[in-house]
């Protein structure tokens, strides 16, 4: 640790005017990020009251209704979206030392990962219910035997709150697969928006961590529910 | 966290910090999955009984709270940051606490109605007692009404 801070030491910054000096500057724009991230939790969250409440009165339902969702699958996205976050604070890590190639290397790497699962989200997941009906419209449930003993009406708040919880956060990773390729590309063409400081590629850091956060805790609540 | 004057605002953290969360995020993926295939029976103890199936929710919600915990910590470096930045940090997960506390008003709504308070049959959730001084209130009461 105190060779990587000896090698970082020279590595000139820029403070901007308004600014006392670097921590402040730092300080301001991660407590920008994270204003926008609180925004983020006030939206799931409420989606998550929306959960526990419909959870708390359909649990056999939910019960009975979940186990159409394959952990195996489900286990996979977690790890690749684990791993995707180690790729993305590796870019960072590398970001901090300026090593462009590193950067880019990790951030392409984080994007590959964010499209396994959405792959297998959109391949091995959600194909599955349209075939089956249990996409909440109007021919939910007129094939009985998938909802597994489930009253329609409980299945289909879950398959509600499913398709909406996974849904919203499969939006946030594509839109973090943008922002992800753009900073990359930015590494690479080494402009100086990002590659001289290493703030940009952190905030964007922040993003894709949050998204792995709710991600923890959307799997759990709907591959894992106990009888 | 920062010496003052020649810093130039970069605090590298070594890489071994990041595998040993990764790897600890894994493990405790396991594990709750592994937590999940074992069903919790209900356990009478003495006069009350152990919800067994509130056991394993609290069980796998307290490693996701724990794996958040790493990635809010470790990589998302709020470990490491100002208090400013630990307490913006913190700002929307007390709001959604105190947004749940709704939750006591759906708990106790089978405590209603108030001697002469007629059930409104549009509202969301059933009430257990549907006539005045009905007490206590009943368990077996359908929980999807027709509406």
């Amino acid at each position: 640790m105190a060779s990587a801070h000896a090698e970082v030491e020279h590595l000139p910054v820029h403070v901007h005017t308004q600014y006392e000096d670097i921590e402040q500057q730092n300080e301001t724009y991660i407590v920008g990020m994270w204003s926008f991230m609180v925004t983020e939790v006030m939206f799931f969250g409420a989606l998550f009251l929306a959960y526990i409440l419909y959870r708390w009165h359909y649990q056999p339902d939910f019960y009975l209704a979940h186990k159409q969702l394959s952990t195996l699958w489900g286990g996979i996205n977690t790890t690749l979206l684990l791993l995707s976050s180690f790729t993305m604070v590796l870019g960072v890590h590398f970001a901090q030392l300026r090593k462009k190639n590193l950067v880019v290397a990790n951030l392409i790497a984080t994007c590959l990962l964010a499209t396994g699962f959405l792959l297998i989200k959109f391949t091995q997941e959600w194909p599955a219910k349209f075939e089956h009906h249990l996409v909440p419209g109007h021919s939910f449930g007129s094939h009985p035997e998938f909802l597994a003993g489930a009253s329609p009406r409980g299945a289909e708040l879950f398959y509600s709150l499913y398709f909406l919880m996974t849904g919203l956060h499969a939006i946030h990773i594509i839109v973090g697969i943008i922002i992800i390729a753009i900073l990359a590309i930015v590494w690479a063409r080494d402009w100086k928006l990002a590659s001289e400081d290493y703030i940009p590629t952190e905030l964007v850091g922040l993003y894709w961590h949050f998204v792995d956060l709710v991600w923890i805790f959307l799997f759990p609540l709907f591959y894992l529910i106990p009888q | 966290m920062a010496s003052k004057g020649h810093s130039n605002g970069i605090h590298v953290f070594p890489i071994s910090m990041y595998g040993k969360t990764l790897l600890a995020l894994i493990i405790l993926m396991g594990l709750t999955i592994w937590a999940s295939m074992w069903h919790i029976p209900n356990m009478p103890v003495g006069p009350i009984t152990i919800n067994g199936s509130l056991l394993s929710n609290l069980l796998a919600m307290t490693i996701a709270v724990i794996k958040g915990m790493l990635v809010i910590q470790f990589f998302m470096h709020v470990k490491f940051g100002t208090d400013l930045i630990k307490l913006w940090a913190l700002t929307g997960f007390v709001w959604v606490t105190l947004m749940l506390f709704i939750l006591m008003d759906y708990a106790t709504r089978k405590y209603e109605p108030a001697p002469a308070f007629e059930a409104d049959p549009g509202s969301a959730l059933y009430r257990e007692i549907t006539r005045t001084g009905e007490h206590p209130p009943k368990d077996d009461y359908p929980v999807v009404r027709p509406r």
